[in-house]
């Protein structure tokens, strides 16, 4: 049984690596097919301007591999930056050759891919061993009133944690829901975006949304483990057992948030002012204070993207071996457990 | 009387025993040797550094659901169970919290069926480096000792956010740590015996289990020896349970029961010799023969054909109405004693004549409130007779604290039992109850045992002694107490 399960493991490997190179190429011929759309310039003219190596250089990043050597005369003989010719709405100053979208998906991919097989085979082996039970988990008809109830007044209200502690309930609601509705959000993006082809997140009032909503679940997130960390560290209740793992998930988590709102931020400082960038009210406040700072954001954005993801996509790799799997079964349990006991109540 | 090892020899059962010594390859019994046996031999290849490895159990899963296997998962290391646990409260190990078992037996399942398993299989060289079936071996005995130290009183799932059903999840792991050979605990040992060699966890005969009617009856306690079921037939049984049958200091809630239902007009019978434990003490420490028995007892009660069974035991009660329904059908309606007083007086068929001046705070049984959900009934019928003051005791209904009679705890850890009943005592002190009413013999018991060590200004009563005060048919020299 655990031979078959590695087998099966190692097997669905090879495809989950071949996914970023193949989505990273998919991906990089259409960023420049929309470049040579926008620029109405081929990659191989030679007025296509590459990246100054100073841009570059930042934390002793060496320069060479992110620009090309031909785009640097005409760099020197116009005196011109790349981003007053490239500016983009989404990448902003430039997409570097596609070199940017290029690599970025590639990252993303691989990082999927890596975080995704991690994710799946930490579900596969708890899977396997919730399957090990063979006694049945109900021993009733599902009341589904019941069920539905529960959903409502414990899942989401979290009633029970109401009662609990107005503290923990706090935390619940901004760090578990905000999380979840910002997962939401985002599969509502990829729906839109890949499944009916509309742009309607990307710009227009979707947009807006978009940039509000995001600034908005982050904050909350923010906020919320922040006061979980004030629980466990300032606070310290009696019967909390903080390790590790407990500090660790909580700066994982902000982590990802604060990086989140930086990337922002860095895509703002460089982006003309508009009404509707106020609507990422966070990323546009950090925004403000950043643009005192004449450093060279879009790429400090670049290396923010990749390590936004890195971050975000080892959440989804740790979620299965840690307490945060709580988030998936928890509902399980609760909608369970209202169907089973409403029996006993109706006794 | 036979000594329980000598009774184990001649039924060739299984001397239990600790890990190692199932581990070696003493035959193991019941349903679970098959099971057992094919453990071994995924643990038996015939390498030297195998013989270790061997003693390392494996543990089934089998008897319990994917729902109890995924609740593991659930399980947000809040600490509220830890907060409200009334064993923590008295023995504060972390080893006994259920957040911490719920994590050590996924963390045991995990070492043994999950991706370490598969990247360092056991017996390889990495898994002996990194001494995985070492860590194993102590984390099973680490977790055992935790998984007894738990009178199953439920108080975790009520505080659980993730409603966890802890207490069916504690009974379906014992049972897997017991076909593993890896439970239940020495002092548990004899209770499992007697009730397999016996019938009852008392280690008394079968013949004397109606003992207490017939003396009853001599001393004229009560009118008339209740039918025996077996020879006539009756519209209720009533189920005494092993507690009242063989106490002597309990026999007063059979024998104030047979009154009550006697001065009702009630058209009831019991078993006699023939009534069997319920199997309550099997399935709490997780002994397979539960099901043997249960099986055989609802076999039994159909074949009866009475409408409706009654208990004044909580435990019995749960039993009966809560986990025989997994094991069988049953044709009749499962009552305790409070619903069916309760009942009778909605129906007008009880009217309670005599005034009984009392305080009196009540303890809900954790089997009869938390696991059956029945509150209101001993509340409504102590509140129905004449003369009682009823004052509400700190916790009570979801939150009671457990007294720690039940889920094998006494027997287990009685210094732990000793401490959380006295802390029920003082709860109870603190109403100023004169007082101390309950529904269930085993908590009377262990109650009772609070009250001595505390040296508490309060009497113990069963909720039945009070009605056959009210109803002016208890003994006199009992209502002078």
């Amino acid at each position: 049984m655990r031979l078959k399960a590695f087998w099966i493991c190692a097997a669905a490997l090879f495809p989950a690596l071949a996914v970023p190179f193949l989505a990273g190429r998919i991906y990089a011929q259409g960023a420049v097919a929309g470049l040579q759309t926008q620029t109405g310039k081929g990659l191989s003219e030679p007025e296509v301007f590459s990246i100054p190596g100073r841009n570059l250089a930042i934390f002793g990043t060496p320069p060479r591999p992110f620009h090309a050597r031909k785009g640097e005369d005409l760099v020197r003989k116009t005196g011109k930056e790349c981003r007053d010719c490239h500016v983009g709405r989404f990448y902003p100053q430039t997409d570097f050759f596609g070199w940017e979208a290029r690599k970025k998906w590639q990252i993303h991919w691989l990082l999927f891919s890596a975080a995704g097989f991690v994710s799946l085979s930490g579900i596969f082996a708890s899977v396997t061993i919730w399957r090990m039970g063979r006694s049945p988990s109900l021993h009733h008809a599902v009341r589904w009133t019941s069920a539905a109830r529960a959903l409502v007044w414990e899942v989401i209200l979290g009633r029970r944690i109401w009662r609990q502690s107005r503290l923990r309930w706090a935390i619940f609601q901004l760090i578990s829901m905000g999380f979840v509705s910002l997962a939401l959000v985002f599969a509502a993006i990829a729906v839109t975006r890949y499944v009916f082809s509309s742009p309607f997140f990307l710009s227009g009032a979707g947009g807006i949304l978009l940039d509000f909503l995001a600034d908005l679940l982050g904050a909350c997130i923010l906020v919320g483990c922040l006061l979980a960390l004030y629980r466990r560290v300032r606070r310290k209740e009696t019967h909390l057992k903080t390790e590790g793992e407990d500090v660790g998930i909580l700066l994982l988590l902000l982590a990802i948030v604060l990086s989140g709102f930086f990337l922002e931020a860095c895509r703002l400082a460089v982006v003309q002012a508009e009404p509707r960038t106020a609507a990422s009210f966070v990323g546009f406040a950090a925004a403000q204070v950043m643009k005192a700072w004449d450093l060279p954001w879009t790429p400090v954005r670049f290396y923010v993207w990749v390590l936004h993801a890195a971050l975000v996509f080892g959440f989804f790799a740790y979620l299965p071996f840690s307490k945060l799997f709580h988030l998936i079964t928890c509902p399980f349990s609760i909608l369970a457990t209202a169907s089973e006991s409403s029996y006993r109540q109706h006794q | 009387m036979t000594s329980p090892e000598e009774q184990e020899k001649d039924q060739g059962r299984t001397k239990p025993s600790d890990i190692e010594e199932r581990a070696e390859g003493t035959a193991p019994a019941g349903e679970d040797a098959g099971q057992q046996a094919v453990g071994r031999e995924e643990g038996r290849s015939g390498e030297q550094g195998n013989l270790d490895r061997r003693k390392v159990p494996r543990i089934r899963v089998e008897n319990l659901s994917p729902r109890q296997l995924l609740e593991l998962d659930a399980c947000t290391k809040c600490g509220e169970c830890v907060q409200w646990c009334p064993v923590y409260a008295q023995d504060p190990k972390e080893d006994l919290t259920p957040r911490s078992k719920a994590r050590a037996f996924r963390k045991i399942l995990r070492a043994q069926d999950g991706i370490g398993s598969i990247l360092f299989p056991p017996g390889s060289w990495l898994a002996r480096k990194l001494d995985r079936e070492g860590r194993q071996q102590e984390r099973i005995e680490n977790f055992v000792q935790g998984l007894y130290e738990c009178s199953t009183c439920g108080q975790c799932h009520f505080v659980c956010p993730s409603q966890l059903d802890t207490v069916e999840l504690w009974e379906g792991i014992r049972k897997s740590m017991v076909s593993a050979g890896c439970g239940p605990l020495e002092n548990h040992k004899v209770l499992t015996t007697s009730v397999k060699s016996y019938d009852n966890p008392w280690q008394q005969p079968r013949t004397t289990r109606d003992k207490w009617a017939r003396r009853a009856h001599k001393q004229k306690q009560i009118a008339a020896v209740p039918k025996s079921l077996g020879k006539e037939w009756a519209e209720v049984f009533y189920f005494v349970g092993c507690t009242a049958s063989f106490d002597v200091n309990i026999k007063e809630v059979a024998v104030n029961t047979v009154k009550m239902l006697q001065a009702c007009g009630v058209d009831f019978g019991i078993l006699g010799n023939q009534e069997k434990c319920c199997g309550s003490v099997l399935l709490r420490v997780g002994d397979p023969e539960y099901e043997r028995l249960a099986r055989e007892n609802i076999e039994s009660f159909n074949h009866l054909g009475f409408k409706t069974l009654v208990t004044s035991c909580s435990g019995c009660y749960k039993t009966i109405s809560q986990d025989y329904p997994k094991v069988g059908r049953m044709n009749f309606e499962v009552l305790h004693m409070v619903q069916f007083i309760d009942r009778l007086i909605q129906e007008g068929r009880i009217h309670f004549r005599e005034e009984v001046p009392m305080k009196v705070t009540y303890h809900d049984p954790c089997h009869l409130g938390r696991a059956s959900g029945i509150f209101e009934a001993p509340r409504r019928i102590l509140k129905a007779i004449p003369g009682i003051e009823f004052v509400e005791i700190e916790r009570h209904h979801e939150n009671s604290r457990c007294c720690g009679a039940g889920g094998g705890l006494k027997a287990g850890f009685p210094e732990v039992q000793q401490k959380m009943a006295q802390a029920r005592v003082r709860d109870a002190v603190a109403t100023g109850a004169t007082d101390f009413v309950t529904a269930c013999p085993f908590c009377y018991q262990g109650l009772s045992v609070g009250i001595a060590a505390e040296g508490a200004p309060l009497r113990m009563r069963d909720i039945t002694e009070i009605i056959t005060r009210a109803l002016g048919i208890a003994d006199e020299a009992k209502e002078k107490l």
